[in-house]
């Protein structure tokens, strides 16, 4: 039975649209996601990564179902939750959690912390004769390492205290996947190691699954077993994670690398990879073709015609490039 | 921030006090009066020498004790000799009673059209906002008059009514906060905890953006003292054998040559309570706003 992934999305799609001007009726239409397809599978840590406004954020709202798709199904178990409403959805929220970048906005700033982790045992029954409400409060806060803040303000943590209050709500709730929204991106760095550690341990311990969306790779590295590579609203390579840093095959994924600071010698691909230039395109009308041709280094014909489909690379590893197999002198022109 | 320094050890403290500034003078004799002015109005009973409708014809039209009237009379008697303190704070008891009612009214419907509207968006959002031009657009003494006039004069017409002036304010300033806060962020949390949407604005939103509505409902107060005092003047708010402070200007009006005082007391205790809600709420507003952003 546990073969079953835990959420899957198929085809996921979602568009926005925009009102242009009083007196223009056309519509400014942004494609934020774009046929996304992933799965993630139990204990798994699955990472969205890509520049801001690739939907990475949209693709882990509309993984938790609080936004609806325009096409395509999100499957949490077997539950299209889509199809969920009211007090159905509302129940479901147990299950799935998130935790934000901003993690003062997660929490009601007037109330202090361990009221608010009470209040969600209490609206989903959690509480049991032998565990208070209160106890298991306590339980959360000590696992994560915040034993004691109960009564304490919002205001009166630090950003990665906050953030761990909001991983002892999750854990609270007895949530099986957190979808983490650039969870660290807002702390020190030394800050960032804790939250990182406490998530892996927590997912050690319960077993939980992330869906990890971050630009900062160094992180995703650690924390993650899968990456998925988003670009314009669409998933452009996925691999494992040891896969993709030893081995990435679009163009777009060997930027993003080259753009990390090398730290040891043996992932610099800043000496083999030019840096991408340019602002990602107006996604409201991305480029024909392939999405990343205006800034690729390998760009050839086809790919300003052709939109490449995810093809398999084998092992797993999956990508959507026509130069693929190329080196950059066999690609450029 | 000094609060920021201590929060590497995590032991529960007590709330960081509020360093509280001693008002200015006027700030602290309109909260005196308004202070003097309540217990008036509770303890009229225990105040009021005289019934508020004893009359008395043969001390008609006295001036005040201290102007040389008969004693007892601290501030005279009207046309009927009626003693005009003691019909003073139970006018004070009436008006207040009204315009508290009236006010909580229309903050309670604005407050509640504003979270339905910024809730549910669309339909409803466009509905409140014509509503409001609605409102906008019609005199709204000439709509009560004529609401009075027709339904028939009662209490509860009376205070709907002066519900039903200034609840646009209400709405709209609900509406902005809750859609500021669920920019915030922690609506979209909240909801996503699977809370129900009534316990997520009721018990967290309604919190956060009480002292931002405190505050316009002491702004709101003066307007509604001074309409009810308007329509009672005009003999359409407040029916004798009951009293208001309008009710007392109209009935005094007549006799302003001759008995200034029956008119002039009303009036004064109209614009000074008016004057100190005014200026409280104006204090309120610049010692709230700095911790409601938070």
């Amino acid at each position: 039975m546990n073969d079953l992934p835990l959420l899957t999305a198929t085809k996921l799609s979602r568009s926005f649209f925009f009102n242009r001007g009083l007196f223009n009726s056309k519509q400014r239409i942004v494609k934020a996601v774009d046929d996304v397809t992933f799965a993630l599978g139990r204990s798994e840590t699955l990472a969205l990564v890509g520049e801001s406004g690739s939907g990475k954020s949209t693709t882990g709202r509309l993984a938790l179902g609080m936004m609806k798709p325009t096409s395509g199904v999100v499957r949490y178990e077997s539950q299209d939750l889509s199809k969920l409403h009211g007090t159905a959805w509302r129940r479901s929220r147990r299950n799935m959690q998130m935790i934000f970048q901003d993690s003062s906005s997660a929490l009601d700033p007037r109330m202090t912390v361990g009221a608010q982790i009470e209040e969600v045992i209490s609206v989903h029954g959690l509480a049991d004769k032998k565990h208070s409400s209160r106890d298991l409060m306590m339980d959360a806060l000590d696992r994560v390492g915040l034993g004691g803040a109960d009564l304490r303000y919002p205001r009166e943590l630090s950003g990665g205290q906050r953030q761990r209050i909001a991983i002892a709500r999750a854990l609270a709730m007895q949530a099986k996947l957190i979808v983490c929204d650039e969870p660290v991106s807002a702390l020190d760095v030394s800050v960032q190691a804790q939250i990182v550690n406490l998530l892996v341990e927590m997912q050690e311990k319960f077993g939980l699954s992330y869906l990890f969306i971050s630009h900062d790779l160094r992180v995703v590295r650690h924390i993650s077993h899968r990456v998925a590579v988003m670009y314009l609203g669409r998933i452009v390579e996925m691999a494992r994670t040891f896969e993709i840093f030893e081995n990435p095959l679009h163009p777009y994924t060997r930027a993003l690398l080259a753009a990390v600071p090398a730290i040891d010698s043996r992932n610099r691909h800043s000496s083999r990879t030019p840096l991408i230039e340019g602002e990602l395109p107006d996604p409201a009308s991305p480029p024909s073709g392939c999405r990343f041709q205006t800034r690729c280094p390998l760009v050839h014909d086809i790919c300003r015609q052709v939109e490449p489909a995810l093809a398999d690379a084998g092992g797993d590893h999956t990508v959507a490039c026509h130069m693929t197999g190329l080196s950059e002198n066999g690609g450029s022109q | 921030m000094s609060n920021q320094a201590v929060v590497s050890s995590i032991t529960p403290t007590a709330k960081a006090p509020r360093n509280f500034r001693i008002p200015s003078v006027l700030i602290s004799s309109a909260m005196g009066f308004l202070l003097i002015a309540a217990l008036c109005a509770v303890f009229a009973n225990v105040l009021a020498p005289y019934g508020y409708n004893d009359q008395n014809l043969l001390y008609r039209l006295k001036p005040p004790s201290f102007l040389g009237g008969p004693q007892g009379h601290y501030l005279g008697t009207d046309e009927l000799g009626r003693d005009v303190f003691s019909r003073l704070v139970f006018s004070l008891r009436f008006s207040l009673i009204i315009a508290i009612a009236g006010t909580l009214i229309g903050a309670g419907f604005g407050t509640l059209l504003g979270f339905l509207a910024a809730h549910f968006r669309g339909v409803c959002d466009e509905a409140l906002s014509a509503l409001i031009d609605f409102q906008a657009a019609i005199p709204f003494m000439i709509f009560a008059l004529a609401a009075l006039a027709f339904f028939g004069n009662s209490i509860l017409l009376f205070v709907t009514l002066l519900g039903l002036y200034g609840w646009e304010v209400y709405a709209r300033l609900v509406r902005g906060l809750v859609l500021s806060a669920k920019e915030l962020g922690y609506v979209e949390a909240l909801r996503n905890l699977g809370f129900h949407p009534v316990r997520i604005y009721g018990m967290h939103v309604l919190p956060n953006i009480a002292g931002s509505l405190l505050v316009q409902i002491t702004l709101n107060l003066p307007g509604i003292i001074i309409l009810e005092s308007g329509l009672s003047f005009l003999g359409l708010g407040i029916q004798p054998p009951l009293t208001s402070l309008g009710l007392m200007i109209g009935n005094g009006r007549e006799f302003m040559t001759t008995a200034w005082w029956t008119a002039v007391a009303p009036g004064l205790v109209i614009f000074l309570t008016a004057l100190s809600v005014t200026l409280v709420g104006d204090w309120l507003r610049d010692r709230l706003d700095a911790s409601t952003s938070t």
